[in-house]
């Protein structure tokens, strides 16, 4: 993170709500030029809400920015239009989403709809060109008859290919994959996130990656910000944060995973469910399923403290516990 | 990199959802069936064109004793004036499946159009009050409806050279139709909206209108389309209820409906007269409903 270039996204103090219902709270995140971000937590915890923020989307889930600051290549964009969003999507920031078939157009030939997004970004590309230089760089196999195919011919694994070479034709800064993955069998999750990751080197564009997949997270990212009930618990260096946890729910998490404990040991699962988003308890949101609860914890909402080394904790106990 | 797993390819991609599909109770129908019921209709029409010269009797003129049964020298028998029954049977295929064509493509059509604008359109109310419209016409039975508008325009009306009663019939089908292709294509309309490719060309700046265009409205038709095969079939069925009810296509020209209103009244004397041009519906109607099927299961493979 050099201080010449600015971070191409950045968040800060962010609180979003639906509904008059806040559902992110609090959450700073930063990500610098080709930097892999890891954004993990469970369904509700606001990832998705977060991502969306990045790229202008918040306005089509019926979201608003109620505090805070988002800002896209050093631009403030918390209240920008769309108009203004217009020129950054697809080039500073660009987003593939979760895998399914609603991301094309299923009446157009995937080479038609790639076309059209490359003469978009270039007027005068030549596109047969591009397209198979794009359909290259995602791996996809057979690109010419990929590019004569229909989306419902082609596999899960395919489609969400070409969703990437989509979010990546217009050479974005910040590549977005909100669970792009989640609806994949197991085996090709793997191989699409290990492509997001060779495509971040190749491209050296930054990847910010919300995944289930903790280990995929930690060999994919250089730092992670581990989310729940709407705010950031923990974020620290990947290396770092699954193996030495400081958050009793990162604790959890890892403790969790088949990938990241020791052949042999037992695997934990964590009791209880998560808050109703917008209807947090006061204090420190984790703890009611909390192990090492206090009655200092249900007081107020802790910040998010860092160290010297760029660890940050979400947790009143984080210094006396050890996990 | 390297990738672990190679993607499977289109060809196993479509086998794969193939097997899955062959669950259900109604299995595939057969190629070879749906391409003989888009032919019948079709061999019915050129039946309908050549049969009164190869007879030599023309669909409207007495050309034998009245009531005559079924003989090699009239096959479907003779009506109560003595008109041929098989030379009127097959041309009158023609003015049913023009009624059948023409008042289901322009209702399908302008109602697809009025579905998916409303369901585009930024201007409120538009939406709500169109759909109210479509709610009022469709509260109605299809058929008293379509009655009272023949009634309305007069059943004599009549230009272009079409049969009597046949411009009624047209407006009739478009004043009701349009209404249920509305509702059906806003809610499909409604439901590409939130999809992530129609999000995607609303973010990269597109308009409504070529939103609209462009990437609702083929999907929406498709649909439309399927359902309004099926709909031709109610319709020429419809449009020989009406006949029979009096209200349709006026005599002499033949039409089925028509026909077996004729013969209502001898049917224990010359079951022919009835017997034939129902067949006749029957044989088209389902002609049809296969061919509309296969259009439908063409359609689910690609959504």
């Amino acid at each position: 993170m050099s201080p010449a270039t600015p971070p191409v996204a950045e968040i800060q103090g962010l609180a979003i709500s639906i509904a008059g219902r806040e559902i992110v709270t609090r959450v700073d995140l930063e990500i610098a030029a080709g930097e892999g971000v890891g954004l993990v937590g469970e369904s509700g915890s606001g990832k998705s809400v977060t991502c969306r923020s990045l790229i202008g989307l918040l306005g089509f889930i019926g979201a608003t920015i109620t505090a805070g600051q988002v800002r896209i290549a050093g631009q403030d964009m918390t209240s920008a239009s769309q108009r203004q969003w217009q020129p950054l999507r697809g080039r500073a920031v660009s987003l593939v989403p979760q895998a399914s078939l609603a991301g094309l157009d299923p009446l157009i030939r995937v080479g038609a709809q790639l076309r059209e997004v490359i003469r978009r970004y270039d007027r005068g590309a030549d596109t047969a060109a591009r397209s198979m230089e794009l359909l290259d760089q995602v791996h996809m196999p057979r690109p010419q008859r990929v590019l004569r195919a229909y989306p419902h011919e082609l596999s899960g694994g395919m489609r969400q290919r070409a969703m990437i070479a989509l979010a990546i034709a217009g050479r974005p800064a910040m590549l977005i994959a909100d669970e792009a993955t989640t609806a994949l069998d197991a085996t090709i999750q793997r191989s699409i996130l290990q492509l997001l990751d060779g495509l971040r080197a190749e491209l050296g564009m930054a990847l910010l990656l919300v995944s289930h997949d903790l280990a995929v997270i930690r060999s994919a990212t250089d730092r992670v910000a581990v989310m729940y009930a709407g705010s950031i618990v923990e974020r620290a260096a990947s290396r770092e944060l699954f193996i030495h946890p400081r958050h009793p729910y990162t604790a959890a998490l890892t403790a969790a995973d088949p990938a990241l404990v020791p052949r042999g040991k037992r695997l934990r699962s964590l009791l209880g469910d998560p808050p109703q988003p917008g209807a947090w308890p006061d204090g420190c949101r984790f703890a009611p399923r909390c192990a090492y609860r206090q009655p200092r914890c249900e007081q107020s909402l802790p910040p998010l403290a860092a160290d010297d080394g760029g660890h940050a904790v979400a947790c009143v106990r984080a210094g006396e516990i050890s996990l | 990199m390297t990738l672990a797993t190679p993607a499977a390819s289109p060809r196993t991609g479509r086998a794969l959802r193939a097997r899955r599909r062959s669950s259900p109770r109604l299995a595939r129908l057969p190629g070879w069936l749906v391409l003989v019921a888009a032919a019948v209709p079709v061999l019915i029409v050129i039946l309908g064109f050549v049969l009164p010269s190869i007879t030599g009797y023309s669909p409207t003129a007495f050309v034998a004793q009245p009531l005559q049964p079924p003989s090699l020298a009239h096959l479907f028998g003779t009506d109560q004036f003595g008109r041929d029954i098989l030379v009127r049977c097959f041309v009158a295929s023609h003015i049913d499946y023009l009624v059948a064509v023409v008042g289901v493509g322009v209702a399908s059509v302008v109602g697809s159009i009025i579905g998916v604008a409303v369901a585009s359109t930024r201007i409120r109310g538009v939406d709500w009050a169109v759909m109210r419209i479509v709610d009022a016409v469709i509260a109605f039975p299809f058929i008293v409806l379509a009655l009272a508008f023949v009634v309305v325009f007069g059943q004599g009306a009549s230009f272009l050279g079409l049969p009597q009663g046949m411009p009624a019939l047209f407006a009739a089908f478009l004043l009701v139709g349009w209404a249920y292709y509305a509702r059906l294509a806003r809610s499909q309309a409604v439901s590409l909206r939130s999809r992530d490719f129609v999000t995607a060309a609303h973010l990269m700046g597109y308009s409504n209108t070529r939103i609209a265009l462009r990437h609702v409205m083929p999907i929406v038709m498709a649909t439309t389309m399927a359902y309004a095969v099926g709909d031709a079939i109610l319709t020429v069925a419809l449009t020989a209820s009406l006949s029979f009810l009096g209200a349709g296509i006026g005599p002499p020209a033949p039409e089925w409906g028509q026909m077996m209103f004729d013969g209502r009244g001898l049917l224990q004397i010359a079951w022919w007269m009835t017997l034939f041009p129902a067949l006749m519906l029957v044989i088209s109607g389902l002609c049809l409903a296969v061919v509309a099927d296969h259009a439908i299961r063409r359609l689910e493979d690609r959504a």
